[in-house]
């Protein structure tokens, strides 16, 4: 309690805080953050490291991958997977790429909106049964849904035979099914930055006259844009490398997503593409880093920069 | 409030009327292939399109999919008419009624005879194969020149080679995939199931645990001790090491051929070596085309397969995306490849995977008694013993000798149980008089009418009611007079309990001196014992000379059931003496307690 | 309750709001979504697909009370997440624990009404039957006719309205005023005589494939009024058996297929039973539960260590920050098989470097205990990212002036983490945390993908567990591999009892943590 509250004042004034004169301590201190971001670094890296040089990596498996790529002779071979990947008729992949960016940015720009307008409503409306609520949604997503493939297919598969575009082999389905699949954790997410967020601002609006509409639009969403960005990203990212579902629901080679089309490169129990699935997994990982990159201001910047003008 | 309701209705109904009904168009064929072998069809079908004017198209959908997904697609009516996948598929797509026969008519003479039996169940067709494929024996010609005829040779060829330093390891194999284990098991004598006389498999009979599969998995831990055979290889790493020439011999199939050919290892191909028990059996797997039950368009289905697909042309285009030797006769004699000729001659003692449904009760419990074995963490014998029980707990083996088979029913207290329908009852349980049947006779049950059932093992987990269904109705028994002698007999194979008046006759070396042709012969009717209507039957006789001699009763007139000394089953034969020629002997049997009496006057 | 008053104060603050423009808007959208729905609804019952159906009325009931009740004016704005939840997180959901009383499985796929009609379309030659060899033939008007052949070389022509003729000779190009189809002609119409019979009463036609037509017959008669199907192949009666979901014979044999019913309780006893008799039940739970939350702290802990230390506004920070990023970015089927690849211990380079340094590798495939550590260091990796993402988030909600307080009260740095960064941090992603552990305790892929539940446990009864296997994993050996069958019945039953574990233990955790009380009193 007594914590929140410190936020609550704190948040109304953003002081600069001015630079201490860097003493011995300091410097000890300094070093050993800095020799633990390498640690860090090297342990979250290291991995994908492997992964790079599989992508540089003529041998068709995992096992027979070294980490300096052997007998490469020419450029060309260095560059094997990628070349395979860019030209090979059966792959169209600048195409799954436009498929993946479509349906990850169409579904997490909805999963965005849909749950922070329940996040708003949790946070800051006081209705009956809403704690009954909120941990329901929590519960049902606990719940092991061994069966929810079956499920998920019958169900689309129903809906797509009198509304094709929610059907199988259609965006609009699969969409449907991710913007809803993870939405019970996103509206936790949300509502737990939501409630950071101090009350007195939408308070002394209301007092204004304000509508909660307009308070959500024009005071809140502003304010919340760090977990906005953040939770935009994960539901980005995992949509992106889903393969599961999206396999299962797209049937046509050309509608595939990224994720889809690569899995196909190593879904055979002996298959010897592993080359080129590193290569497209990376390129995966593009526009999610870059996505990051974009969205960092808005992750780092939000709450006092909001809270000033608020 | 009320106006916008109405209003609403209104205008869902609108909607309703205005909203054509979206239907996909769907193709006049539709096939479901994998990501490896949809883009072969995909050009085949376009071909077959242009041929025929018939929209022929494939969806691209994962193996596991191909699978689970036609019994849910299938029903909605959004299902394929043809899928293409693995002969061991069938089971479990039978179970579920899901494909149909499919008539090849006078071009399965083109099919080779062994591919045609994978997909055949029943006597009946189930699908068109286009390529089989199984193990074969890879060798380092530089490191192994001659193909080893032998396991043992196998083993003396690896420890030469690891002691001289030629190599790092001799023979390598999976640690974990039973697949890979099955030519070994099967060359010591081991196996994973019977198989019936038509050839078909019996998943009552399980090999696992046999003396043959000890011996194969004593075989790979003598690798184990010396070092030669280390945890935590899989295929691709099997195939790695052959590659990097780390390892001289491995077995692999067609599928891993072109990773061996790029490697550059110069490598010979040849049938698995032999074992103490035979030749190495390896599994053979086919691929091939099968027909949905959900189709409405099965005719269509069966003529692309019979008249386009069942081509050279059709064949050889799935083996280039494919490679792996062809079902289809004329496509092999079009193929070039020796090392497929190679594949298919090591393949020649092979047997067929098994396609029944309890197969996949196996693999698990199978391949982790081969990694127990490499881990170091069992000997071959508790690994295998163990990996027995478990596959005949997971399947429920019916004569998985069951611990006991008991009578149960209304009729237990005149055993002598404390009450009636008691599985534990060891009074009532039954002995084995064959490999298959069970036996119970008593006379001590009053004329009425009662109900019988059999549970097996004490309890009433497997319990047999009427037909032999498990848990099925009580069984009716009638009792027409006190003292009926009733045999119960119940035979595993159809779990059929079966109760009847029975006959007693006296067997032994009396027998000759009562007119029969000779001593010791249970269905000879002069010995028979004749029924006082109390439970008990006897015989009297002065046709014995002087002498000792020996005596048993036999029921039914066969050695199933027989009582000796102290009204023991199958007990040590009676003896007494007749002191004088003509002595009066009577013999007393209770049909209760099943002693047999003998009283020899003077 | 003291949020009782709030409650009363707030709901009256807020007035619904009475904009013209935006009610007209609103149910024109209700209109669209009902209308839509009421569609779909409608034709899937028509599919007899009722359950969902319901479900579809359901959810529009509940939107449309929710917009046109003045009263639920909050919920307004949480319906677009409700109804989508409800479709596809509660449908699957209740898919599943309707399951979980029916013997659904293999061999019980389909309801009896989908059995009987599959059954209903096997055919059989009679005995004596008459096959033929047939040609296809169609006239000017499309009806088709057919050129028959039998065993003995007589032929016939016969046409679905009954005419069936003895003719002679080959057959013709063309026979009165029927046309011979050849190649793609005859392809193409042989979707439209599937199924159809062609010739009189006496001899019935139908055409069985493409070389052979006969006198085929239904093999599977359903009677409804005995409810018991004919195998007229055989002359065998199978009567429907309700409560197994099986057609039985009276030697006690099966029809080749039954459907699904409900059983009660059974797949629950089946579970208790066998839960009773094994022994590594207790090991699988307990690893569950402990890479749970060992899993999911550790993860934790490292992601929030990952932030702090690359907390700040440098271009450097930036940048690490997305380096940071990298791990979570890249699909995770990739990076498990890299690990997988890295761990192993005949060619992977983490035993190969110990080796060659140590002269002795962790067996993290065939040991336990490193089987365990390995999982558990793989898991940190996978989730530290996604911890750092939200936890630098959370960490810039956190207002400088705290910091600036404490440090003028003197407060060390260390003090200044525990007393103010972790229990702000944690108000905001304690709920996150135990969402980290419940998925973990779901967490099928990573013990799938790494060791495949290995090394085994010896000893065991069936199904083989092994020493990295969870509940999930556990449960789609336990249903998907006995017997041969895929037991989706006892398969759900067992979601069930570990949906009840996990919701237990959910509720237990928020209690303990004490976060949802301070959440809820934090606004």
């Amino acid at each position: 309690m007594s914590s929140s509250t410190a936020v609550s004042t704190a948040a109304k004034v953003a002081v600069v805080q001015p630079r201490q004169a860097p003493a011995l301590s300091a410097i000890v201190l300094r070093a050993a953050r800095i020799l633990c971001i390498v640690l860090l670094l090297a342990f979250a890296l290291f991995p994908i490291l492997w992964v790079v040089s599989a992508s540089f990596n003529p041998s068709g498996t995992m096992a027979s991958q070294t980490l300096i790529p052997q007998n490469i002779d020419s450029l060309e071979e260095l560059f094997g997977n990628y070349t395979r990947l860019f030209n090979d008729p059966q792959v169209p992949f600048w195409r799954w790429v436009g498929n993946s960016l479509f349906v990850a940015g169409g579904s997490s720009l909805c999963v965005v909106l849909v749950a922070s307008l329940s996040a708003y409503a949790f946070s800051r409306f006081r209705f009956k049964y809403r704690r009954n609520l909120l941990l329901s949604i929590f519960l049902v997503q606990v719940f092991p849904n061994v069966l929810a493939m079956v499920a998920i297919y019958l169900m689309v598969l129903q809906i797509g035979k009198y509304v094709p575009f929610l059907g199988l082999d259609s965006y609009g389905g699969l969409m449907m099914i991710y913007i809803g699949g993870g939405m019970a954790l996103n509206i936790w997410l949300m509502k737990g930055f939501f409630d950071t967020v101090p009350r007195d601002i939408d308070e002394s609006a209301m007092v204004d006259g304000a509508t909660p509409t307009q308070i959500y639009w024009r005071l809140i969403f502003p304010l919340v844009r760090p977990v906005l960005a953040v939770v935009g990203l994960l539901a980005f990212t995992g949509t992106l490398s889903d393969f599961l579902l999206a396999r299962v629901l797209l049937t046509d080679r050309q509608n595939w997503t990224l994720m889809v089309g690569l899995y196909s490169f190593v879904e055979g129990q002996f298959s010897d593409n592993w080359g080129v699935f590193a290569a497209g997994a990376l390129l995966t990982a593009v526009p999610v880093v870059v996505l990051y990159l974009f969205l960092q201001r808005f992750i780092v910047s939000g709450l006092t920069a909001g809270a000033v003008k608020g | 409030m009320k106006r916008l309701f109405s209003l609403m209705v209104a205008g869902g109904a609108a909607l309703l009327l205005t909203m054509p009904v979206l239907a996909q168009d769907r193709p006049d064929l539709l096939l479901w292939a994998d990501s490896t072998r949809a883009p072969a069809l995909q050009e085949l079908l376009a071909q077959f399109s242009e041929d025929y004017g018939v929209v022929a198209q494939v969806q691209e959908i994962g193996m596991g999919e191909i699978r689970s997904n036609l019994t849910v697609a299938g029903p909605a009516g959004e299902g394929p008419d043809i899928v293409i996948g693995a002969h061991d598929w069938l089971g479990e797509y039978l179970q579920n009624g899901a494909i149909v026969p499919i008539d090849l008519g006078s071009k399965a003479a083109d099919f080779s005879p062994s591919a045609l039996d994978l997909f055949t169940v029943g006597g009946q067709l189930y699908g068109m194969p286009y390529a089989v494929e199984n193990l074969a024996f890879f060798r380092n010609t530089d490191l192994v020149p001659e193909a080893p005829e032998t396991w043992d040779e196998v083993f003396a060829i690896t420890q030469e080679l690891v002691d001289s330093g030629a190599a790092p390891r001799g023979w390598v194999v999976s640690s974990n995939a039973s697949y890979d284990f099955q030519p070994v098991m099967s060359a010591f004598g081991g196996y994973v199931f019977g198989r019936n006389d038509d050839g078909s498999y019996n998943p009552q009979d399980i090999g696992i645990g046999n003396a043959g599969a000890v011996a194969a998995g004593e075989y790979i831990d003598q690798y184990v001790q010396a070092g030669y055979i280390t945890p935590d290889i899989d295929n691709d790493v099997a195939v790695t090491l052959f590659g990097n020439r780390e390892a001289a011999m491995m077995m692999t199939g067609p599928w891993f051929l072109n990773r061996v050919r790029e490697s550059g290892v110069p490598f010979a191909i040849s049938a698995p070596p032999a074992g103490p028990a035979g030749p190495s059996m390896p599994f053979i797997g086919g691929q091939g085309f099968m027909i949905s039950a959900f189709s409405q368009n099965q005719l269509l289905a069966q003529a692309f397969l019979t008249e386009f697909m069942a081509t050279t042309d059709a064949m050889l285009a799935m083996y280039n995306i494919d490679p792996r030797p062809p079902a289809f006769l004329p496509a092999v004699a079009a193929i070039e490849d020796q090392d497929m000729v190679a594949f298919q001659q090591a393949g020649a003692n092979g047997i067929p995977q098994p396609s029944i449904p309890e197969m996949a009760s196996v693999w698990g419990a199978w391949g982790n008694a081969l990694q127990f074995i490499i881990n170091g963490e069992l000997t071959p014998e508790e690994a295998y013993t163990q990996a027995q029980a478990q596959v005949v707990e997971l399947i429920g083996v019916l004569d998985a000798a069951p611990t006991s088979v008991g009578l149960v029913g209304t009729v237990q207290m005149f055993f002598g149980c404390p009450a009636d329908w008691a599985p534990e009852c060891p009074n009532t349980f039954m002995v084995a008089d064959g490999d298959t049947s069970f036996s119970l006779s008593t006379a001590a049950i009053p004329a009425g009418d009662y109900e019988i059932k059999i549970a097996l093992d004490g309890t009433w987990d497997r319990n047999f009611g009427m037909g032999g269904a498990a848990g099925g109705d009580n069984i009716p028994l009638a009792v027409a007079a006190d003292g009926t002698l009733l045999v119960f007999s119940f035979s595993t194979t159809d779990n059929v309990l079966t109760a009847s008046e029975g006959s007693a006759a006296l067997v032994g070396t009396v027998q000759a001196a009562l007119g029969c042709p000779g001593d010791w012969q249970p269905e000879c009717a002069a010995s028979e014992l004749a029924s006082n209507g109390d439970g008990t039957f006897s015989l009297s006789t002065t046709a014995l000379t002087a002498g000792d001699y020996e005596v048993k009763v036999a029921l039914n007139d066969g050695w199933g059931i027989n009582y000796g000394a102290d009204g023991v089953r199958n007990g040590d034969n009676i003896a007494f003496s007749v002191p004088s020629d003509g002595a009066a002997v009577d013999f007393v049997f209770d049909g209760t307690t099943n002693v047999l009496t003998v009283n020899v006057a003077g | 309750m003291a949020t009782t008053a709030a409650q009363a104060a707030n709901s009256g603050g807020f007035a619904a709001p009475s904009l013209k423009w935006s009610t007209a808007l609103q149910a024109l959208l209700l209109l669209l979504v009902d209308g839509f729905g009421a569609f779909l609804a409608y034709n899937i019952w028509q599919d007899g697909n009722a359950f969902f159906a319901i479900v579809i009325v359901l959810t529009l009931a509940l939107i449309t009370v929710i917009t046109l009740v003045p009263r639920l004016w909050p919920l307004k704005w949480i319906s677009p997440a409700l109804a989508l939840m409800i479709l596809l997180s509660v449908y699957p959901l209740l898919y599943t624990g309707y399951i979980a009383f029916t013997n659904f499985s293999d061999g019980h796929r389909y309801t009896k009404t989908e059995a009987v009609e599959l059954l209903a379309e096997r055919r059989y030659l009679p005995e004596g039957g008459a096959t033929y060899a047939w040609s296809l033939y169609q006239n000017a008007a499309g009806a088709y006719g057919l050129w028959l052949t039998n065993q003995a070389g007589e032929s016939f022509f016969a046409t679905p309205e009954g005419m069936f003729t003895a003719v002679s000779g080959e057959a013709p190009g063309e026979y009165e005023g029927y046309a011979l189809l050849e190649g793609g002609a005859r392809f193409r119409a042989l979707n439209s005589i599937e199924g159809v019979t062609f010739g009189d009463a006496e001899n019935a036609v139908g055409i069985q494939s493409l070389e052979t037509a006969g006198a085929f017959e239904q093999q599977w008669v359903y009677d409804a009024a005995a409810d018991a199907l004919t195998d007229r192949a055989t002359g065998v009666v199978y009567t429907a058996n309700n409560t197994t979901g099986e057609f039985t014979a009276p030697d006690g044999s099966a029809a080749p297929f039954g459907f699904w019913v409900s059983v009660g309780f059974d797949n629950f006893g089946r579970i208790i039973s066998s839960a009773l008799s094994q022994g590594p039940l207790i090991r699988v739970i307990l690893w569950t539960i402990g890479f749970a939350v060992i899993g999911s702290l550790s993860g934790f802990a490292l992601g929030l260590a990952a932030a702090l230390l690359l907390d700040g506004q440098s271009t450097w920070l930036r940048v690490l920050r997305a380096v940071m990023i990298v791990p979570y970015a890249v699909p995770g089927l990739v990076s498990v098989l890299v690990w997988r690849g890295m761990l192993n211990a005949n060619i992977g380079i983490i035993p190969q470097t110990m080796e060659s340094i140590f002269g002795w590798a962790p067996p993290f495939s065939s040991d336990p205990g490193w089987a365990k550590f390995a999982i558990l260091l793989v898991n940190i990796w996978f989730s530290a990212p996604y911890f750092m993402l939200i936890g630098s988030g959370a960490l810039q909600s956190i207002s400088s002036q705290v910091y600036e307080a404490a440090q003028v009260d003197g407060a060390s740095r260390w003090v200044q983490f525990w007393k103010i960064t972790l229990p702000l941090v944690l108000v905001a992603l304690g709920p996150l945390l135990i969402a980290s552990i419940i998925f973990n305790f779901n967490n099928f892929f990573l013990m799938e993908a790494l060791f495949g539940g290995g090394p085994p446990i010896a000893g065991t009864s069936a199904p083989p567990v092994g020493h990295t296997d969870n509940l999930i994993s556990y449960t789609y050996r336990l249903a998907f591999s006995a017997g041969g069958t895929k037991d989706y019945g006892l398969a759900s039953a067992l979601g069930v009892v570990i949906f009840f574990i996990v919701g237990i233990l959910t509720l237990l955790q928020f209690r303990l943590t004490r976060t949802w009380e301070q959440v809820s009193e934090n606004v």
